[in-house]
């Protein structure tokens, strides 16, 4: 008889330590995470660039060229400083195709109403954001490739 | 009670077979080679000239036969666009039949990068016995698959007629051929005899003359050439002399500098005065001795061009600091580059 009654109590009180577990359980919602806004305001950088493969930068006097040589994008314009060989040579406006998942930016020259675009990638590397941009400046079967990153 | 030490692993028979077979599928050819190549060593632009290659596979598969398509690569001037002025055919001791253009989204087995066929055979051929890259691989293969038994020795040739100087310049360039099959591609595992699965071989130096058009010279060392071969004035060009090939006073020099004499444009107008001496103009010397100099140039810049004014060709000199220049093959003679990308 007092075994039985033990397990009754066993039972009973397993009973109610499920019914505490599962009334503690709380759904979560999952919340979309947002893609933030691809931002390229700033003033930027060439750290590498390559011409059909070859690295550019160890054939020129890169203290008078690449190292001078920036892009600096803020409202919507965008300003060259010290022209290279690049996807634009005058100063204008931009946009990316899609300002959360861009593939594309649009340059447009000021004077000019056709649009250059050119494909860029944008990932962090080694925590920094490196802009690399992929253009063809004179013979199309000519390809450049210059990575950037901010100079601030 | 009953020991547990002889238990016999059902089915082990069953087990050896599969290892082998599985083996077997990884197993397959073959001993290939070019063997020969029959090729014209001058011709005139427009000609339409013939190729054979002779070949042999020697053919050691395991679990075969294997079937595959046969391939067939040629390197030639990219201005030839060979790939619309090529046909090609074979016969063999295992049938006759054509070949057609490989598609350009086959992927090339071996490589592990993802290219295709000519894409590969550039990665790992690059530009045969050539010194300029303006040459291209143009691949093919059969239109039928061929059922390739084990132990044969297939032999064949494969023609080719290629209209030459499609561009209408006088061309120098030394072709390339590449064959295997597409089941291994260009693989470098040598399964038997270290066997070769593909052959790579370079033909010999071909002339193809015009009476009109530009000298183009892809296969012997000159005295200056430009990188890329091909550009516009918002190209980033590589100029590079060559001292070694120059037997005028400037081959001891290594104080050097480039003299563009005159810039046409497109408009008719001839601009001078590019000859300054400084450190925008001076070649530099790759290393210590090796006699190969380079500058690398924007030339809307060097020129000073407007947006408007669109280069066609530069007339130029190599210079020393004294003034002394050379020329078109070791004369007073301007060097000529032209803007063009075709």
């Amino acid at each position: 008889m007092k075994k039985l009654h033990k397990l009754n109590k066993t039972k009973f009180l397993l009973m109610i330590l499920s019914l505490l577990i599962w009334a503690s359980c709380k759904t979560d919602k999952i919340n979309p995470v947002t893609e933030p806004v691809k931002d390229l305001t700033g003033t930027w950088k060439v750290i590498a660039a390559t011409r059909n493969g070859t690295n550019l930068l160890a054939l020129v006097d890169t203290t008078t060229t690449f190292g001078k040589f920036t892009i600096t994008f803020k409202a919507g314009a965008y300003t060259l400083a010290n022209p290279l060989p690049f996807i634009v040579i005058q100063n204008g406006t931009y946009t990316l195709d899609n300002p959360q998942y861009p593939f594309q930016i649009n340059f447009t020259q000021t004077g000019s109403t056709a649009p250059v675009s050119t494909a860029f990638t944008y990932p962090i590397v080694d925590g920094i954001r490196v802009l690399t941009l992929v253009f063809s400046p004179g013979c199309p079967q000519n390809t450049y490739s210059y990575s950037l990153v901010k100079v601030n | 009670m009953r020991s547990n030490l002889n238990i016999k692993i059902k089915g082990s028979h069953i087990w050896k077979l599969c290892a082998l077979v599985g083996l077997g599928i990884f197993l397959t050819c073959c001993l290939t080679e070019i063997t020969n190549v029959d090729q014209p060593i001058v011709a005139n632009a427009g000609d339409i000239i013939p190729i054979t290659t002779r070949d042999s596979v020697l053919t050691n598969i395991d679990g075969g036969p294997d079937v595959a398509n046969f391939v067939f690569g040629i390197l030639m001037p990219t201005g030839w666009n060979a790939a619309a002025n090529t046909t090609v055919s074979y016969t063999s001791n295992l049938g006759d039949g054509n070949m057609e253009l490989m598609p350009s989204t086959t992927i090339e087995p071996a490589n592990g990068n993802n290219l295709n066929y000519p894409e590969a055979m550039a990665a790992k051929f690059k530009i045969g016995a050539n010194l300029v890259n303006d040459v291209q691989w143009v691949v093919f293969q059969s239109v039928q698959q061929i059922t390739i038994p084990n132990g044969i020795t297939l032999l064949g040739n494969i023609n080719i007629k290629i209209k030459v100087g499609a561009d209408g310049n006088t061309t120098i360039v030394k072709p390339a051929y590449v064959i295997c099959e597409t089941i291994d591609g260009l693989s470098e595992d040598t399964y038997w005899n270290s066997a070769p699965i593909y052959s790579f071989v370079n033909g010999p130096r071909l002339t193809v003359n015009s009476p009109t058009g530009d000298i183009i010279d892809l296969c012997d060392p000159q005295l200056t050439s430009f990188d890329p071969p091909k550009s516009l004035q918002n190209d980033y060009v590589t100029l590079s002399y060559n001292n070694k090939l120059d037997t005028t006073v400037l081959k001891d020099e290594t104080n050097l500098y480039l003299c563009v004499d005159s810039a046409y444009t497109s408009d008719g107008k001839v601009l001078t005065g590019f000859c300054n001496q400084n450190a925008q103009s001076q070649l530099v010397q790759t290393a210590p001795n090796s006699g190969l100099f380079k500058l690398t140039f924007w030339p809307s810049s060097f020129l000073g061009l407007s947006s408007t004014q669109t280069l066609t060709k530069i007339l130029y000199h190599i210079t020393d600091a004294a003034g002394n220049k050379v020329g078109l093959n070791n004369s007073s003679t301007a060097f000529t580059y032209k803007f063009q990308c075709n």
